[in-house]
C-alpha cells in the first residue's frame, strides 16, 4: 500500500478534522463524507492544470464525473486530521483520470482512495467537450510530473481516459 | 459500449428508496453533485439489508457490515425537481461477503441515472472484524441470489469486484 511519505510530492488540496456527525452507525467515516472530501479537494486540484473558479464562472465550461471508485483502507476516528492529495493518472482530449488519496495525518496512513474519471463539458449544450488547448497543455505538464513518480497508484484497472 | 438495462427491467426489481432532488444537492455544474448520489444510495441501504433479514435490531446486537469497495457510474444528469428511485440486484455472495448493485432510475425522464456496485463484508462489531453471515441470513441471500440469477439481462458491472 502507498505510504504517506510517498505522497509528499503531491500538494495537500484539503485538510479537515473528522467530526462525530461524519461517522456512520458502525463508527466508520461515511462514504458520502469521503466522496465529499474528494469533491471539495478536486476544485483545488483542478486549479493545478488551469481549471480554477474563474474558468467555471462563465457558465459555459464545466466538468462531469463519469465514474468513481472508492476503496477504504483504514478506519478513522473523530478528531483525526485528514489530508487530501491528488495524482493525475492519465488524460485524453476530453477526459482526466485522477486519484484522490485521503490520508489520515494523525495516524500516518492512507485511509481511502477515490479514483475518478471526469470529462470536460460544455454546460450550455450539456455535453462532454474537448479541453481547450491551454488547459490541455497544462494537463500534459502535470501528467509528466506525476507520471515520473516512482510508485504506482492502486488503480482499479478498468477506468481509462 | 456498455449495454444499459431497460428501465422496465430495473423498475421490476425491489425498490428501496425514492427521493425528489432538492436544490441543496445541486452543484456549480447545475446538476446533482456526485456526493449526493452516494447520499441517496446510503438511504436505500437499511431497506435493502432489512429485506435480507438484517434490520435495525440485528445491527444493534453486535452485527454490522463493512463496505470494502464502491464503484459508481454516472449516466445522464439528474437535476433539481426530478424524482429518482433506487432498486437492488444481488450479483454474488460468499460466506462473508455480499456483492450487489443499486440502480438509480430517474423516474422523471425515464432513464437510468446511475449505478452503484458495492462489495460489503458482514462483520462482528465487538471484534471489529469481518465474520460469516449467520445461516438464516445466508439462506435469505441465497434465495434472493437465485431469483436475480434468473433475470434475463446483464447488470452493467465494473468488472473488478468479486465476493
Amino acid at each position: 500500500m502507498i505510504t504517506p511519505d510517498q505522497l509528499l510530492m503531491l500538494p495537500v488540496c484539503l485538510e479537515v478534522t473528522v467530526e462525530p456527525s461524519q461517522l456512520d452507525l458502525f463508527g466508520y467515516l461515511t462514504a458520502h463524507t469521503l466522496v465529499s472530501l474528494a469533491d471539495e479537494a478536486g476544485y483545488v486540484y483542478y486549479a493545478e492544470f488551469g481549471v480554477d473558479a474563474s474558468y467555471f464562472e462563465s457558465g459555459v465550461n464545466g466538468a462531469f464525473t463519469l465514474s468513481l471508485m472508492l476503496d477504504r483502507y483504514a478506519p478513522v476516528q473523530t478528531g483525526d486530521t485528514l489530508g487530501v492529495r491528488y495524482r493525475l493518472l492519465g488524460y485524453s482530449y476530453k477526459r482526466v483520470h485522477s486519484m484522490a488519496f485521503i490520508v489520515n495525518e494523525t495516524k500516518r496512513e492512507v485511509a481511502a482512495t477515490v479514483e475518478l474519471l471526469d470529462s470536460h463539458a460544455n454546460l450550455v449544450e450539456r455535453r462532454t467537450s474537448p479541453w481547450p488547448d491551454a488547459i490541455a497543455a497544462q494537463l500534459t505538464t502535470l501528467f509528466e510530473r506525476h507520471h515520473a513518480l516512482d510508485w504506482d497508484a492502486p488503480v482499479c484497472g478498468v477506468l481509462q481516459p | 459500449m456498455l449495454q444499459l438495462p431497460a428501465i422496465s427491467d430495473v423498475s421490476a426489481l425491489p425498490l428501496h428508496h425514492r427521493a425528489t432532488i432538492i436544490a441543496d444537492y445541486i452543484d456549480q455544474m447545475a446538476h446533482m453533485n456526485i456526493q449526493y448520489y452516494l447520499h441517496l444510495y446510503t438511504q436505500a441501504i437499511p431497506s435493502f439489508y432489512a429485506s435480507l433479514g438484517m434490520d435495525k435490531t440485528y445491527f444493534r446486537s453486535g452485527h454490522g457490515f463493512f463496505t470494502l469497495n464502491h464503484c459508481i457510474s454516472y449516466y445522464p444528469e439528474v437535476v433539481v425537481g426530478e424524482t429518482v428511485a433506487i432498486h437492488s440486484r444481488i450479483l454474488g455472495y460468499s460466506a462473508k461477503r455480499l456483492h450487489f448493485m443499486f440502480l438509480m432510475v430517474n423516474e422523471t425522464t425515464g432513464r437510468l441515472a446511475s449505478t452503484l456496485e458495492e462489495l460489503d463484508s458482514h462483520a462482528d462489531l465487538t471484534l471489529r472484524r469481518t465474520s460469516p453471515f449467520p445461516d438464516a441470513i445466508a439462506n435469505r441471500i441465497h434465495q434472493r441470489m437465485e431469483a436475480d440469477a434468473r433475470l434475463n439481462w446483464q447488470a452493467p458491472l465494473c468488472g473488478v469486484l468479486n465476493p
